[in-house]
C-alpha cells in the first residue's frame, strides 16, 4: 500500500517546544493551516471594510438618485448604483456591519444561554434534563429557516405591543430595528450549543477531579463554575466557529425573503433579492452582494476549520 | 431492536403534536390575518371573515377543531389569500413537485459527493485532493440564494442554453438548474464525510489483506472500502436531507417552481398563516420521518450498532 508512511525515512515534524504557553501552541498550530491564514487576512480586510469603510466613503446609504438608476461602476459610484439609484459600495459596507453584527451578537447570546442550559441539563437533576432536552428536540425538529420565518413576525409584533419592556424597544432603536432578528436567530441556534455542552458535561461529571470536588463538599454551582466551565472552552470555540457562519447565512437568508432588516437599511440578503429582478439588465446589482457574502462565509468556514484543528488536533475534519 | 423501533415510531406523533402546537400558537400570535382588529374593512366583513376562519371561537377551541380536522379528514382549512381554496389541496399539488426535486437533488448529491470524496481520499495530499476539497468548501459556503441566480445568469441569460425559470417536470431542461443548485450544498457535505471516512477505513487491516491478495484497486474500493466507509454518510443523511428541504424555499422561489417552498414563501409574503401552518407541519413530519428512517437504516447497515 502506497499510502502508509515509512517511519524510517518520513520527514519528522519539528517537535513543538514543551515550554510554549498554551496560547502560543494554538497559534503555531493555527499558522500551519495555510487556507486558514489566508481566510484570516481576508476576513480582517472585510471587517475593516465594514467597520471603517463608511468613515472613509461618506455617502448616504438610503439616498435615492433617480438620475442614476442601475448605473455601472464609475468614479462617482465605484460599484455602480442599484435600481433605486443608491450607491452599492456604501450599502455593501453598511450591509456588512448589519450581517456581521447580527451573526456575532446572536451567537454570543446563543453560546451564553446554551452553555447555561447545557450545564443545567447535564449537571442538575434528571427532570431539568428531560424537560430541556424535550424542548431542544422540538426546536430541532423544525428546520431552522422555517422556525425563523414563524418567529420573526411574532417578535416584531411583540416589539410594537404595549407590554414590551422599554429596554427592548430602546435596544431595537439602537440596533436600527435588527433586535427581533438577533433574538430570532439566537432562539433557534442556542439548542446546538446546549446539546454540545450537555454531552461534554456528561463526560466531565464522571471524571475524578469532579468527583473529588464533590467529595470534599464543593457546592454544585461552584463545581459548574470552577470545574466544568473551564473544560468547556474547546467545545465552545468549536460551537462558535460553526455558529457564526450559520448566523450570517440565516440573517442573509431571512432578509432575502424580506423578513429581516427593514428597508432602507441594507443587508447582503436584501441586496441580493433587490438584484434578482433586474439581473438581466444590471447583473452587478446582484453580483456585488452575492460575491461579498460568499467570500465572507467561505472565509468564516476556512477560519473555523483552522481554529478547530488548532484547539482540537484529533478532530481534524 | 424491536423495542427501539416501537418507541421511535410512537415518539413520532408526539413530535408532530409538539410541532403543531408550537406552529399554531406562533402563527396565531403574529400580526395580520382575519383576527387582526385593525383591518381597514367594515365590521360586518370582519365578522364574516372571522366566522369563515372560525376565528370567532376561543383559541383553544380553534386549536382542538383544527387538529381534529387534520387528523380525521386531512383538512387544513381554507387559505387566507386564495379564500376558496383549501390548504390541503394546495399542498397536495405542491408536494409531489418538491419531493421529485428533492429526491433528484439528494440522489445527485450522493453520487457526486461519494465519487468526489473517494477520489480525494485516494489521491490524498495531491493537487486533485486539494482541488476537490476547495470545491467542497465552495459548495458548503455558497448559499442557494446565491448559486441559483448565478446559475441562471450564466446558463440562461449569458449563454442561452437553459430556461431562466419555470417547471416542466423533472425530466426536462428546466429542472437542470434547480437540481444542481439544490444538490451543491449536500454534495459538498457528503464529499467531506466520504473523504474522511474512506481515509479511516483504508488503513484497516482487512483492506490491506484485500490488496495483498492481489485484488484490483477498483474491487478493493467498491467491495471492501466503500461498504464500510458509507456508514457515516448514512448517519448524516438526516442533516443534508433537512437542509435540502429548507433550501427548496429559496430555489423554488427564485426559479418559479410551484412546489412546497414556493408555496411557503408566498404564504410568508402574504401572511397566509393557514398555509404557513400546513407547510410547516408537512415539512416537520418529513424531517421527523427522515430522521427515523436514517437511524433505522444506520442500524441495518451496521450490525455493530446496538439500539436499545
Amino acid at each position: 500500500m502506497t499510502d502508509t508512511i515509512d517511519v524510517t525515512t518520513a520527514p519528522v515534524d519539528r517537535p513543538l517546544r514543551v515550554d510554549l504557553a498554551p496560547r502560543q501552541m494554538l497559534w503555531r498550530r493555527f499558522r500551519r493551516h495555510k487556507a486558514g491564514m489566508v481566510a484570516l487576512i481576508v476576513m480582517t480586510v472585510l471587517v475593516l471594510f465594514a467597520v471603517f469603510g463608511p468613515l472613509l466613503w461618506q455617502v448616504d446609504y438610503a439616498l435615492t438618485d433617480f438620475n442614476a438608476i442601475g448605473e455601472s461602476p464609475s468614479a462617482d459610484h465605484p460599484l455602480g448604483t442599484d435600481s433605486l439609484g443608491r450607491d452599492i459600495l456604501i450599502r455593501l459596507m453598511i450591509g456588512g456591519r448589519v450581517s456581521l453584527s447580527v451573526a456575532l451578537i446572536s451567537q454570543i447570546l446563543a453560546i451564553a444561554f446554551g452553555t447555561l442550559l447545557g450545564l443545567i441539563a447535564g449537571y442538575t437533576n434528571k427532570h431539568a434534563d428531560t424537560w430541556i432536552m424535550r424542548v431542544i428536540d422540538v426546536i430541532m425538529a423544525i428546520p431552522d429557516l422555517l422556525l425563523l420565518i414563524l418567529l420573526i413576525p411574532v417578535l416584531s409584533g411583540a416589539l410594537e405591543s404595549s407590554w414590551t419592556p422599554a429596554w427592548a424597544v430602546t435596544l431595537n432603536d439602537i440596533s436600527l430595528g435588527t433586535f427581533g432578528l438577533v433574538v430570532g436567530i439566537f432562539l433557534i441556534t442556542w439548542t446546538f450549543v446546549a446539546r454540545l455542552v450537555r454531552g461534554q458535561v456528561l463526560t466531565l461529571r464522571e471524571m475524578e477531579f469532579v468527583e473529588s470536588a464533590v467529595n470534599i463538599g464543593v457546592p454544585r454551582p461552584l463545581i459548574m463554575y470552577r470545574h466544568l466551565l473551564p473544560n468547556l472552552s474547546t467545545i465552545l470555540v468549536v460551537a462558535a466557529t460553526l455558529g457564526v457562519p450559520r448566523g450570517v447565512l440565516l440573517e442573509a437568508g431571512i432578509s432575502f425573503l424580506g423578513l429581516g432588516v427593514s428597508p432602507p437599511l441594507p443587508s447582503w440578503g436584501t441586496m441580493i433579492s433587490d438584484g434578482l429582478s433586474v439581473m438581466r439588465s444590471e447583473p452587478h446589482i446582484l453580483l456585488a452582494p452575492a460575491i461579498v457574502l460568499s467570500i465572507t462565509v467561505l472565509c468564516l468556514n476556512l477560519l473555523g476549520d483552522a481554529i478547530r484543528d488548532a484547539v482540537d488536533p484529533r478532530s481534524s475534519t | 431492536m424491536r423495542g427501539y423501533v416501537t418507541r421511535r415510531v410512537l415518539a413520532l406523533p408526539l413530535i408532530v403534536i409538539a410541532v403543531y402546537t408550537l406552529v399554531f400558537f406562533l402563527a396565531r400570535s403574529s400580526p395580520g390575518g382575519p383576527w387582526d382588529p385593525n383591518l381597514p374593512v367594515p365590521q360586518s366583513v370582519i365578522e364574516n371573515l372571522r366566522a369563515h376562519y372560525h376565528a370567532d371561537e376561543p383559541l383553544i377551541v380553534q386549536y382542538w377543531e383544527l387538529a381534529k380536522n387534520i387528523v380525521l379528514e386531512g383538512d387544513l382549512g381554507p387559505s387566507y389569500l386564495a379564500m376558496r381554496r383549501n390548504v390541503s389541496t394546495m399542498i397536495a399539488e405542491a408536494l409531489p413537485i418538491s419531493l421529485a426535486l428533492g429526491a433528484a437533488s439528494v440522489g445527485l448529491a450522493l453520487i457526486v459527493g461519494v465519487a468526489l470524496g473517494v477520489i480525494a481520499a485516494m489521491r490524498r495530499n495531491t493537487s486533485v485532493d486539494y482541488a476537490s476539497m476547495g470545491l467542497v468548501m465552495f459548495g458548503i459556503s455558497v448559499p442557494p440564494y446565491v448559486i441559483t441566480p448565478v446559475l441562471v445568469l450564466v446558463f440562461a441569460i449569458w449563454l442561452p442554453w437553459l430556461p431562466s425559470q419555470g417547471w416542466t417536470g423533472l425530466f426536462s431542461k428546466a429542472a437542470i438548474i434547480p437540481v444542481i443548485a439544490l444538490a451543491l450544498g449536500p454534495a459538498a457535505t457528503v464529499a467531506r464525510y466520504a473523504r474522511n471516512s474512506v481515509l479511516d477505513v483504508i488503513r484497516l487491516d482487512y483492506v490491506r489483506t484485500a490488496e495483498a491478495k492481489g485484488l484490483p484497486p477498483r474491487v478493493v474500493i467498491t467491495r471492501h472500502v466503500l461498504r464500510n466507509a458509507l456508514i457515516p454518510i448514512i448517519t448524516v443523511a438526516g442533516l443534508y436531507i433537512t437542509r435540502t428541504l429548507t433550501h427548496t424555499f429559496y430555489v423554488e422561489y427564485i426559479y418559479g417552481i410551484p412546489g412546497m417552498g414556493r408555496l411557503g414563501v408566498d404564504a410568508v409574503f402574504g401572511r397566509d398563516y393557514p398555509v404557513i401552518l400546513g407547510v410547516s407541519l408537512v415539512v416537520a413530519i418529513l424531517v421527523a420521518v427522515t430522521n427515523l428512517l436514517v437511524d433505522l437504516t444506520y442500524a441495518w447497515a451496521d450490525p455493530r450498532v446496538r439500539l436499545r
